[in-house]
């Protein structure tokens, strides 16, 4: 009788010590949490407004070459041939042509790997900050903006190098295949050509299908840089460990993402086909809402696949629509009150008219760059190219009347994104966010050439409407990027903690004054959608 | 903390996925129109209009299906910690001394071991997300509700093993036993089945209705079922919720440990 109670007991500890073995991940469980910690930490998703941030750095260095160029050609009187050249045989021709190639080769060549090399260091960085503070938002009950910057410098360097990695592994083989079509697309025109070109097509399904394979082998390629801090193929060989141990929550991460993306695609295609213009607002969607929780949620099931973390446990969670439709809009509204409150301070605050007054000699400088170029070539162009001027665009008459708000949002979410983008890339010393507003006003300059606007009239019927409320809201995102560029100046070159908790300061003001420039942008892009159109037609302009 | 688990889904939401169900079938029908040639300017802008609107009723239809399975999840997450709680509080009063409750006791375990092996929940959202793709959606909706029944019938049977244990236990250690009910729940597998067979059939009979006529009945015969799936779905669970509200108290008052906390996340 004791042997059986104690072979029973012995049974019971086996059951019990497997019971406590079986571990698992449940998407749900982590999903739902990872939108409540992104409701608890808003601050989670300025990485993601530093990845569009990214993107405007990027297009700063390519913008300043086209404005370099232009004006230098303009300079030396060679601005009309070198478009002419443009007209009549594209990119390619340009870069044939011998008298510009000499020196419009180097400068592409330097462009392309700078570039790169700042997309891969920026991504680096902007990718260590945002897996980093999803760590932490998880563990932690408050997560400060500095925690944004903290975890950017901390794991910017191994974060760059397994982007590139993962990258060249997942993709690689995808673009081996696109690089073959490409190339066997220039001899189409015999019959080897054509069968190299269907050789090339059918290499590059399975090439496409084995990226797509380990793109979801790879997927936890950059949470196992912060959670585990190991870097380049060690953390690929992480997530290779952690997708085929954890099959079935990977696919249905990966599905999951899939299938998000593509319904919002297909309401943008539906939407896109009756005039209603939803890009911009599905963008906001995805860059603020989406991507943290899924990234989130990624990062997560990476975290508590690890061998020492016990299982996450059972939590009842709210109704996240009830939060979503309820409590979410008044959330966002208290944050554009403190934003609005916040902008006021920093426009008014004498410290800042420095910035300020630098934000307004970019547009200034852009307009008679613009205006500059204009006149000695691109306006003839432009001309050339069919622009009528006093004819707007006619896609505006196409859209029926409804139709218009929605238009003035996506212009609205448009250029707040842009302003966002705007005023976050002065982390790069605040030298992109002056080049932004520099093109900005380029662009208005190479419009205000008397070739191109009939008269001075029409063309501050085309702009002021919308523009007195618009471009002052621009040039203030752009004085926030200065600053906030004078900041990272600060906390670089004058190394102490006073200049770090300065730039900290300085990021969480550049958040918070950007996000009260909303119902500005708001109220600009319902009247450029709605009222300008109208006041033009009044001056004279057709569509 | 079972209020907010087992909770009744009323049958009206199944108005959902039959606004769902028949604006694709009307989309698909303007579509029709328009490509054979009868088209008009108008009718584009019609059809994108039953897209988008039709999108919205999909959207609405997944969420019903979200609430099915992720009620399933819920209550199979709550019933395993309610009877790891209740075998751990067991475990802790019987001690080595009696063995008329060590044998149930250590059955127990053995079945709350399957029960936790084989209660295998899957994501709620992702299939609200799959059933919402249009026309495809109503495929992934009947392998949803599938699954769903099929989940269900198993975690009945599994659980209704371990509450036979516990109750033994329970009254081998001397304390008051629990009300264990049988019923057993269906599987539906003949339905699936059916909808399987039924769904082959009719893409054979493409060859012989082409290929319009095939995807029609496909589309009546997935979509029709499904509705009716639904709503056994809807209504399966409801006697299983019942015996939860009785054998749940009676757990709770001979072993007021086994209540399951676990708190709820949400913005404040």
């Amino acid at each position: 009788m004791l042997l059986l109670a104690v072979a029973v007991l012995e049974l019971r500890r086996l059951a019990r010590n497997t019971l406590l073995g079986l571990k698992r991940i449940l998407f749900d469980r982590v999903f739902e949490r990872s939108f409540w910690t992104w409701r608890k930490h808003p601050a989670i998703i300025i990485p993601t407004m530093l990845g569009s941030a990214l993107q405007v750095i990027l297009q700063s260095i390519v913008t300043l070459v086209i404005m370099l160029l232009l004006t230098s050609w303009a300079l030396s009187g060679s601005l009309s041939r070198v478009l002419t050249v443009f007209g009549n045989s594209g990119l390619l021709g340009v870069l044939q042509d011998p008298t510009l190639s000499f020196t419009l080769i180097p400068v592409v060549v330097v462009m392309l790997v700078a570039l790169v090399l700042l997309a891969i260091v920026g991504a680096g960085y902007v990718y260590s900050s945002e897996y980093g503070i999803y760590v932490e938002a998880w563990i932690k009950d408050s997560v400060p903006v500095k925690s944004v910057l903290e975890n950017g410098s901390r794991r910017w360097r191994a974060m760059a190098w397994t982007l590139f990695l993962s990258n060249l592994i997942t993709w690689g083989p995808a673009a081996i295949g696109y690089t073959l079509i490409i190339a066997s697309t220039s001899s189409i025109n015999n019959v080897a050509g054509l069968i190299a070109f269907f050789t090339a097509i059918s290499v590059f399904q399975p090439l496409l299908f084995a990226s797509l394979v380990l793109s979801v082998f790879t997927v936890y390629s950059y949470p196992a840089v912060v959670v585990d801090q190991v870097s380049g193929l060690r953390a690929i060989r992480q997530s290779f460990r952690v997708a085929s141990h954890n099959l079935g929550v990977t696919l249905t991460y990966s599905l999951v993402r899939i299938i998000f993306q593509g319904l919002l695609l297909l309401v943008v295609f539906f939407a896109g086909t009756i005039g209603l213009p939803m890009t911009s607002l599905i963008t906001v969607i995805l860059s603020f809402l989406l991507t943290p929780i899924l990234h989130l949620t990624k990062t997560m099931i990476y975290y508590y696949a690890g061998s020492s973390i016990p299982e996450m446990p059972f939590q009842l969670s709210n109704p996240i629509w009830q939060d979503v439709f309820r409590r979410l809009p008044r959330a966002a509204w208290m944050k554009i009150k403190t934003g609005l409150s916040e902008g006021f301070r920093f426009v008014i605050g004498p410290r800042n008219f420095p910035f300020h007054a630098l934000s307004m000699l970019a547009f200034a400088l852009g307009i008679y760059l613009g205006y500059y170029v204009s006149v000695n070539g691109v306006a003839s162009f432009f001309l050339s190219l069919g622009y009528q001027p006093g004819h707007g665009n006619s896609l505006l008459a196409q859209l029926p009347v409804p139709a218009l708000p929605v238009l003035g949002i996506d212009i609205f979410l448009n250029n707040w994104l842009v302003s966002i983008a705007t005023a976050l890339s002065g982390l790069g010393f605040g030298a992109p966010s002056f080049l932004t507003i520099m093109f900005n006003g380029f662009i208005l300059g190479v419009l205000l050439a008397p070739q191109l606007s009939p008269s001075m009239t029409m063309f501050l019927a085309a702009i002021l409407p919308h523009g007195i409320i618009e471009i002052p809201a621009f040039v203030l995102s752009g004085s926030m990027g200065i600053r906030l560029g004078y900041a990272v100046w600060k906390a670089k070159f004058r190394r102490g903690p006073e200049n770090d908790a300065y730039l900290s300061r300085t990021l969480r003001l550049a958040v918070y004054v950007v996000v009260g420039l909303a119902p500005l942008f708001f109220v600009a892009g319902l009247i450029e959608a709605d009222i300008t159109p109208w006041i033009m037609r009044m001056f004279g302009w057709t569509f | 903390m079972r209020p907010r688990t087992d909770i009744v889904i009323p049958v009206s939401w199944l108005l959902l996925p039959l606004a769902s169900y028949l604006l694709w079938a009307v989309f698909a029908v303007a579509w029709w129109v328009a490509g054979a040639g009868v088209e008009t300017s108008n009718l584009t802008l019609v059809v994108s209009g039953l897209g988008i609107v039709g999108l919205a009723a999909s959207a609405a239809a997944s969420y019903v299906v979200f609430r099915l399975v992720n009620r399933a999840n819920l209550h199979s997450s709550r019933s395993r910690a309610l009877l790891w709680n209740a075998i751990s509080g067991l475990e802790s009063r019987v001690g080595t001394a009696g063995q008329g409750a060590l044998l149930p006791l250590s059955s127990a375990e053995e079945n709350l071991y399957r029960l936790f092996h084989g209660d295998r929940e899957s994501s709620a959202v992702l299939w609200a997300l799959l059933a919402s793709i249009p026309a495809i959606g109503w495929i992934f909706l009947v392998a949803a509700l599938w699954f769903l029944s099929r989940h269900l019938a198993k975690h009945n049977r599994l659980e209704g093993l371990v509450l036979e244990d516990v109750d033994r236990t329970m009254r081998g250690a001397g304390l008051q036993g629990i009300t264990v009910k049988h019923s057993p729940v269906g599987a539906r597998d003949v339905l699936g089945i059916a909808v399987v067979v039924v769904s082959l059939v009719e893409l054979l009979s493409v060859f012989l209705l082409g290929l319009a006529g095939g995807l029609v009945l496909i589309y009546l015969t997935v979509g029709a079922s499904s509705l009716i799936w639904l709503d056994l779905s809807i209504r399966d669970p409801t006697f299983h919720f019942s015996s939860h509200s009785q054998f749940e108290p009676e757990i709770l008052r001979s072993l007021p440990d086994a209540t399951v906390g676990g708190g709820s996340i949400g913005a404040a």
